[in-house]
């Protein structure tokens, strides 16, 4: 996990993003695509705290991860019920759409995906960025 | 992936704190001493992430002969600026319209630091008199990257401390007391640049202008090829050959006219031996035989002129990446696709082959019981990723939509 930090530039107004991502340039990448949201990096082991006490508008999660699956990563969240309503998007390198619906995530996607698609996908969830006053950790 | 983990970063010198190099300031040099190819590659990762503010870095460490991988690492965002000196970032010239023209702010890049021999001259800000980077390169890496991604491609000046495949005893004495390399200027053939822009710019929408990217092996093989220097014309008038680089490295080629398919055809033949370097590249020694080789094409790719060369460089250093790692497996270095095609020239219809080969194993893999964190799971996703990183930067270059 090389990169945790956060997005903190004019993020008073837009939704929270959790990404959890192991490949830094991944993680590059969709920073630059979710720019109009505020994203944070987290490890899978601080996502689940944060996401209780924070309450996030989405959280992304690639699967094959150190320490914890994001599967089950998605299992937990959702079966808490103070995150049970986040949406959780799995994005993946692993084709495992049916595992990912079945752990309770609300979408998935596969890697490598067209820049637009994850934004989509993104959109379709928790709708366009600046309609929701969220504020990301500097 | 680093393969130089079993090389005793000591060297029989004291070492040093976190591998940081160290400067000999009464040689206004710059050298590492006691460390291991991981630390320098570390370095210097770190130090361009600090520097470009990046939040991202991969580095690709090729031997002195720019021919062999020995290192690849990449490293997250580094906010400790105080250990790093200032990097002289005067306004850029040849490339500044490149710069002023690239992708999306915040994007990826690859910056294709053919020979950088200065580097760590560039991460400390001091330079020889006489003998400094090219700043239009640093600015358009800066530029392009805007607080994204960068991967560098970085060779070794000096031979020596290069850990061989798989490692043995001779590593460990193979060390890097006086470690210099990595301090020279960004030997990019500014005719090449400048070449493309005007191909691109002149170019039909649909006309085909295809840069091909070679790494070659063999002495002397850019001798006759200026390595910063004007273009040689490519046989049958088609293009342009370049040089890149003082040693036998890399070389570069733009046809015009010619298909990525048609190009790609011709560079098989010439990794068969079945055409002469002299046919591809318009004149180079005959001795250079060349090991990887990457396509990019404008039209079907539909990449801007500004990436083109980072594009390519990205698909050629993952065509190095692939052989060295099948190399080290002892296995044929040229990678099989679905159905056994050799694919001994990358370009982005490969790529996305070998992604979905590399996909199936992954799959493969977990039906056959393994976890999530089982190691070979791991490794398989890591390799993956490297490949779908390249992928997807590719699709960033290209701006494309669902």
């Amino acid at each position: 996990m090389a990169v945790v930090g956060s997005d903190n530039v004019e993020a008073s107004a837009r939704p929270l993003i959790f990404v959890v991502e192991p490949n830094p340039f991944m993680a590059e990448m969709e920073r630059s695509i979710l720019r109009s949201y505020a994203v944070e990096f987290l490890s899978p082991e601080a996502v689940v705290r944060a996401a209780v006490s924070r309450r996030p508008d989405l959280i992304i999660a690639e699967i094959v991860l150190r320490g914890r699956d994001g599967l089950a990563l998605c299992r937990e969240l959702k079966a808490r019920p103070e995150t049970a309503a986040i949406p959780f998007l799995v994005f993946s390198v692993v084709d495992a759409a049916a595992e990912a619906a079945e752990a309770g995530a609300d979408a998935f996607l596969l890697k490598p995906s067209e820049r637009n698609a994850l934004a989509y996908e993104v959109r379709r969830l928790i709708g366009p960025p600046r309609t929701q006053g969220r504020e990301a950790t500097p | 992936m680093t393969r130089s983990d079993d090389f005793d970063p000591a060297g029989g010198a004291e070492p040093l704190a976190a591998g940081a190099p160290k400067m000999n300031l009464r040689h206004r040099r710059v050298f590492l001493r006691g460390t291991g190819l991981r630390q320098v590659a570390d370095y210097l990762a770190q130090s361009f992430a600090a520097l470009l503010g990046l939040e991202a870095c991969v580095l690709y460490l090729y031997d002195h002969r720019r021919a062999n991988l020995v290192a690849v690492t990449s490293v997250g965002r580094v906010t400790d600026l105080r250990r790093l000196g200032r990097i002289p970032l005067d306004p850029g010239t040849g490339l500044a319209a490149l710069a002023a023209s690239p992708g999306e702010p915040g994007g990826s890049v690859s910056l294709p630091l053919w020979d950088s021999r200065r580097l760590l001259g560039v991460v400390y800000g001091r330079m020889d008199p006489g003998r400094v980077p090219d700043p239009g390169l640093v600015n358009l890496a800066r530029a392009m990257a805007r607080g994204g991604a960068l991967a560098l491609s970085v060779a070794l000046a000096k031979p020596g401390g290069v850990a061989k495949p798989g490692g043995n005893s001779g590593v460990a004495k193979a060390r890097l007391p006086r470690y210099q390399g990595v301090a020279g200027e960004f030997l990019l053939n500014p005719y090449l640049t400048r070449y493309l822009e005007s191909a691109l710019r002149l170019t039909q929408p649909d006309g085909a202008v295809v840069l091909a990217l070679l790494r070659l092996s063999g002495p002397g093989c850019l001798g006759r090829l200026p390595y910063r220097g004007c273009p040689v014309p490519a046989p049958r008038a088609l293009g342009r050959g370049f040089g890149l680089g003082r040693g036998s490295n890399r070389v570069a080629v733009v046809w015009l006219g010619l298909s990525r398919q048609d190009a790609a055809a011709r560079l098989r033949l010439l990794m068969a031996g079945s055409l002469a370097l002299d046919d591809v590249i318009g004149r180079a020694a005959a001795v250079a035989r060349p090991t990887s080789a990457a396509v990019v094409s404008h039209n079907e790719d539909r990449v801007g002129p500004g990436s083109m060369l980072a594009a390519a460089s990205d698909l050629l250093d993952l065509q190095t990446c692939l052989q060295s790692t099948r190399r080290d497996e002892g296995r044929d270095p040229v990678h099989q696709l679905t159905g056994d095609a050799a694919a001994v020239v990358m370009d982005s219809h490969v790529l996305a082959q070998e992604i979905d080969r590399q996909r199936q194993v992954l799959q493969d893999a977990i039906a056959n019981g393994c976890d999530f964190q089982d190691k070979h799971v791991r490794e398989i996703s890591e390799r993956l990723d490297r490949l779908i990183v390249v992928m997807m930067r590719l699709m960033g270059h290209r701006g494309a939509v669902p």
